[in-house]
């Protein structure tokens, strides 16, 4: 398949930011298990990777490292959900 | 309040070597190799959460989650080739932008989100990524201002081409244009600073 319009499209695609309605032509290279188009999206991430980490780093207080190993010591299945728990 | 961490603090690219090994000694139900995973990339991810939430209440909860994730997949199975710190980016910016947005975290709309392990860069290409940071921080200032503007929008905003467009009362095909000249700029700077390439940055 050639796919070679696609690659400006690949970071967007990951990053949610393509228009409504586009991105069809990629979801269905990727259907077909396009191997370009899966090299090229492996490759976007990267790129995704970089510019996500440009953020500055923030420290966070000791409370959450606390919370976080209550929650690791929980038994298995019974750990609570993502984005579940009020604060 | 969770305070800005001094760049010497913020998980040095040395730091993010061995995610891998400590993930799998977790893996085995080992928690302090997993309580030292948190200690080393905390911060950053905590950064991206952040900067997507604007520094308002909620962030340390969602580091909290995104962390208590990563520990559930590391129990359930990991693709031993996969980069720890690029899971933890994009679940990170992933479930941010959900909190913004006031969706459930299992609704996120992009594949990588809903697929465990699609597309994630193998933990060897996210270690040259981090090897050349300093240069690469370099390369994002070289975009053009508009281009930047629009990008930031995405990356930190979660908003799509259009609502660029609208947000910036732009034309939609000038953003279009823009953002793929800067996806390929910055695929070219990349394979440059990583690469062999030769080129002046």
């Amino acid at each position: 398949m050639g796919c070679q319009h696609l690659e400006d499209e690949y970071e967007l695609y990951l990053l949610g930011a393509l228009s409504p309605g586009a991105g069809g032509d990629l979801e269905l290279h990727l259907s077909a298990q396009c191997p370009n188009c899966q090299q090229g999206l492996r490759e976007a991430a990267e790129s995704v990777y970089w510019l996500v980490q440009s953020a500055e780093p923030v420290r966070p207080r000791p409370v959450v490292r606390s919370r976080l190993l209550a929650r690791l010591a929980e038994p298995r299945g019974s750990e609570r959900t993502g984005g579940a728990r009020k604060r | 309040m969770p305070r800005r961490a001094k760049p010497a603090e913020a998980a040095p690219a040395a730091s993010i070597l061995d995610l891998e090994d400590l993930l799998s000694k977790a893996s085995q139900g080992d928690r302090d190799a997993f309580v030292e995973l948190y200690d080393r990339m905390a911060a950053r991810i905590l950064g991206v959460i952040e900067r997507i939430l604007d520094h308002s209440a909620g962030s340390e909860q969602v580091l909290e989650d995104v962390f208590a994730d990563l520990w559930r997949e590391s129990r359930s199975g990991w693709n031993g080739e996969a980069s720890v710190a690029a899971w933890l980016v994009f679940r990170a910016r992933r479930a941010a932008l959900d909190r913004r947005a006031g969706r459930t975290p299992s609704s996120a709309k992009p594949a990588i989100a809903r697929g465990r392990f699609a597309w994630l860069p193998e933990a060897e290409a996210i270690r040259r990524i981090e090897q050349r940071r300093p240069l690469l921080a370099k390369v994002l200032n070289q975009l053009p201002r508009e281009q930047s503007a629009s990008l930031d929008l995405i990356v930190f905003g979660g908003r799509a081409e259009n609502e660029v467009a609208e947000q910036l009362q732009q034309p939609l095909a000038k953003v279009k244009s823009e953002l793929r000249a800067a996806a390929r700029f910055l695929r070219h700077r990349r394979h440059a600073v990583v690469g062999s390439w030769a080129v002046n940055i």
